[in-house]
């Protein structure tokens, strides 16, 4: 039977009559939840304000999930907006029919229409999928979609075209109503219960687009919505919680969207999947309730990773510099783009994807930038490891070594014994750092960092795994003055927590260690030469190529067992 | 309710706290003259020692408080608030001071590292505690050694004063060339610690 199925798919007469058949807009067929936005006007009217001042690309991302969450497998979202054979995402959907979709932003109008898109609508409908999962000239149902509507002089041209010309294969049409159907519909998953979560909603999605988001305030709303603490859920459940997490963060992503704040979206998903791998981590949760959502998420990123790299690549420095104060302040945000885009190198490199070396091409962003590395804090460290790791991986020169014996000497220069102790620890983020540089933080800062580091554990590994006896050697009478700290949590989900803060949701204890004055090298090689795998969530064991992003956002949780796989993983 | 001016209040409330903590550091002269550290998650902790034994933080709540009348809350100034809170914070001060010289001892007597006898605070004991504590040396220059603080009560201040004052050229001559001769020893000890920095095969 099923293959009867199967087989009639592909004809024609299906592909005409199965939207009828089955309902297929999306709108028409929830799977999940009855719709009753009369519970939550304000939570409609804020999708509603989203969907209104968004582009297609800001929807783009929301949109997938959307499909995922009535039963589709995403096989394609068009990268960086480039327009592939006129087709933004395809997908199959629960009953194995090739979907395949064209995203626009605003209204069409007769104008727009006849100008720039019937041309396109053609090729959406005409040509045939190239795909490795698509069989030669299997057949499609073709989607033009919209935030805005149709002008009726549209709407009746296509019910013409579709009564003739593209009677095998007609066109559906998707607009603005109907979408926010849809993003409601998976909302409604979760509604802010109470006025202090709404109110945290509210803030984050009015948050200035141009900053980074309050960690604090996105990690405690995403917990709420993938009801992390909840140990009773179904499984179905978990997965329409992911759903509603995606959902409300592309709603709160979407002020940086608007400012093409490339850096602050790709923190903001790292958050987001940081959460979602402590869901599945802490409740084993199986792949196929997750996945899909994971992979629109992961392509969102890398996405982001492409126009930032391609906004430095152009005129990258020059927008560094857009008020007097970047004289000052213009060097923290240029040691932002080096951490975040070598960090993605390093995550595409482990994921063997394309692109990962584009650092061989002649102008890129490495060299441009390089002299742009500000330590402000071991929560800038984590860029000499990207660094390294991956020139490792690109050269395999020996001279990247010398990377690390910087990072160890400024350690021991600034936080060392005879240093000031103004290197901050993990714990505080750029923000706070330059609040602190500029005299304008609200409280003091009530604790040093004189003889006191949490990344020089990983420095002293990875040289020994090196061999770098010598350099090590060198300052290893320093070295045994320092107090090295580290955070273990409790139990392997709660390394996703942005702080483990209570004894229900998260817990753990810091660690303070000294080495031996008198250290045996082979001693050393060997303990450096070992990886607890059992400390290594397992989740990031799955998708290591995760591990770079999630150091670089959480740099608290930088600790020598995850740098130890790091190198493994990047070897 | 009544229209409240919250911000303000919880803006007030910061700042206040901000001085009691300055307060209570102004008051902890020991205490503030150590590298403290935040624990930022978690709620235990621990540390290793130079010997490489690891051992438990143990925190301890430190408290104080104080109560008004609904009356006399109506009429508080500002100036009766923060002598409150100047109060709150010798209160504190003393609580914290007087816990860490109570661990500090507690350990002291365990490893056995105290003046025999006892002996009241004198010249001669204090030479006897230098050659009993590990002195470091800046640069590795015997001219530089990192002395210890001494602390003692107010009451056994004044006596040193006294007995300072009382001291003649040659009693002090007589103290350097003693404190001298053993920081000589001390320096030899540091090198000799400090020349097991290293690595071996």
């Amino acid at each position: 039977m099923k293959n009867l199925w199967k087989e009639k798919v592909k004809e024609n007469w299906l592909i005409k009559i199965y939207p009828l058949f089955s309902k297929i807009l999306p709108s028409q067929k929830m799977p999940n939840k009855q719709i009753d936005s009369s519970q939550n006007p304000f939570l409609k009217t804020t999708i509603k304000h989203w969907l209104d001042n968004i582009n297609e690309l800001g929807y783009q991302f929301p949109f997938c999930q959307a499909l995922i969450s009535e039963g589709h497998s995403i096989l394609h979202i068009s990268k960086h907006n480039a327009f592939e054979q006129g087709k933004d995402v395809i997908t199959r959907d629960k009953h194995g029919m090739l979907c395949a979709y064209q995203l626009k932003g605003g209204n069409i109008t007769m104008n727009s229409w006849n100008s720039v898109i019937k041309a396109e609508i053609e090729k959406l409908i005409d040509l045939t999928i190239i795909h490795p999962s698509v069989k030669h000239n299997e057949r499609h149902i073709s989607y033009l979609v919209t935030n805005g509507y149709l002008e009726d002089t549209v709407r009746l041209e296509i019910d013409n075209l579709n009564k003739g010309k593209w009677q095998n294969n007609p066109l559906n049409v998707i607009t603005g109503g109907q979408l926010l159907k849809m993003f409601m519909s998976i909302s409604t998953d979760f509604i802010p219960q109470d006025i202090k979560n709404y109110q945290v909603f509210l803030d984050l999605y009015f948050s200035n687009g141009k900053e980074f988001i309050d960690e604090k305030k996105f990690c405690s709303f995403i917990y709420d919505v993938l009801k992390i603490n909840k140990d009773a859920l179904k499984k179905e459940e978990r997965k329409r919680n992911i759903s509603a997490s995606i959902l409300y963060t592309s709603y709160i992503i979407s002020s940086f969207k608007k400012t093409e704040n490339h850096i602050a979206i790709i923190h903001c998903l790292t958050l987001l999947i940081s959460y979602i791998f402590a869901l599945i981590e802490r409740y084993n949760i199986p792949k196929k309730y997750w996945e899909e959502s994971f992979k629109v998420v992961w392509q969102e990123i890398i996405q982001s990773g492409l126009l930032l790299e391609e906004e430095v690549v152009t005129d990258g420095k020059k927008r560094s510099v857009t008020s007097i104060w970047d004289g000052q302040i213009g060097i923290f945000r240029r040691h932002q783009i080096m951490s975040y885009l070598l960090a993605i190198k390093l995550s595409q490199f482990i994921n063997k994807e394309d692109n990962w070396d584009s650092l061989k091409s002649e102008k890129n962003f490495y060299n441009e930038f390089k002299g742009e590395i500000k330590v402000w804090g071991e929560a800038s460290m984590f860029v000499f490891f990207c660094d390294f790791f991956y020139h490792k991986k690109l050269y395999n020169n020996e001279t990247v070594k010398n990377g690390l014996s910087v990072v160890l000497d400024g350690i021991i220069k600034y936080n060392g014994r005879n240093g000031q102790g103004v290197i901050f620890s993990p714990y505080y983020d750029i923000t706070s750092v330059i609040r602190y540089t500029y005299n304008l933080l609200e409280e003091p800062v009530r604790e040093n960092f004189k003889n006191r580091s949490f990344i020089i554990k990983s420095i002293i590994d990875l040289m020994a795994r090196y061999d770098m006896r010598e350099s090590l050697e060198k300052y290893w009478r320093e070295i045994t003055y320092i107090h090295q700290e580290t955070f273990l949590p409790n139990e392997n989900w709660m390394n996703f927590l942005w702080r483990c803060e209570n004894e229900f949701d998260g817990d753990g204890q810091a660690k303070t260690e000294l080495v031996k004055q008198t250290q045996s090298w082979k001693e050393l090689v060997d303990e450096a030469k070992l990886i607890d795998k059992k400390k290594i969530p397992k989740i990031l064991q799955e998708l290591p190529f995760a591990l770079p992003l999630f150091l670089l956002v959480y740099p608290h949780r930088i600790n020598s067992n995850f740098i130890k796989y790091l190198d493994e993983i990047t070897s | 309710m009544i229209i409240d001016f919250i911000t303000i209040k919880n803006e007030l409330q910061n700042s206040l706290n901000i001085l009691l903590r300055s307060e209570v550091q102004k008051r902890t002269p020991f205490l503030s003259s150590i590298d403290s550290h935040i624990q930022h998650e978690g709620r235990k902790a621990t540390y290793q020692t130079d010997t490489q034994e690891i051992k438990d933080i143990i925190y301890k709540a430190v408290s104080s408080g104080f109560s008004y009348t609904w009356e006399e809350m109506s009429k508080l100034t500002l100036e009766d608030i923060i002598k409150k809170m100047e109060e709150v914070a010798e209160d504190m001060a003393g609580q914290m001071e007087r816990g860490a010289f109570k661990n500090i001892f507690e350990e002291i007597e365990k490893v056995g590292n105290t003046i025999p006898g006892n002996p009241s605070f004198s010249p001669d004991a204090l030479l006897k505690g230098l050659e009993m504590v590990h002195i470091d040396f800046t640069d590795d220059d015997r001219t530089k050694p990192r002395l210890p603080t001494v602390y003692v009560s107010p009451a056994q201040a004044e006596k040193v004063k006294e007995e300072e004052a009382k001291a003649t050229l040659a009693d002090k001559q007589q103290f350097k060339e003693k404190e001298e001769k053993i920081l000589d020893k001390k320096y030899e000890e540091f090198m000799e610690r400090e020349g097991k920095r290293k690595l071996v095969d």
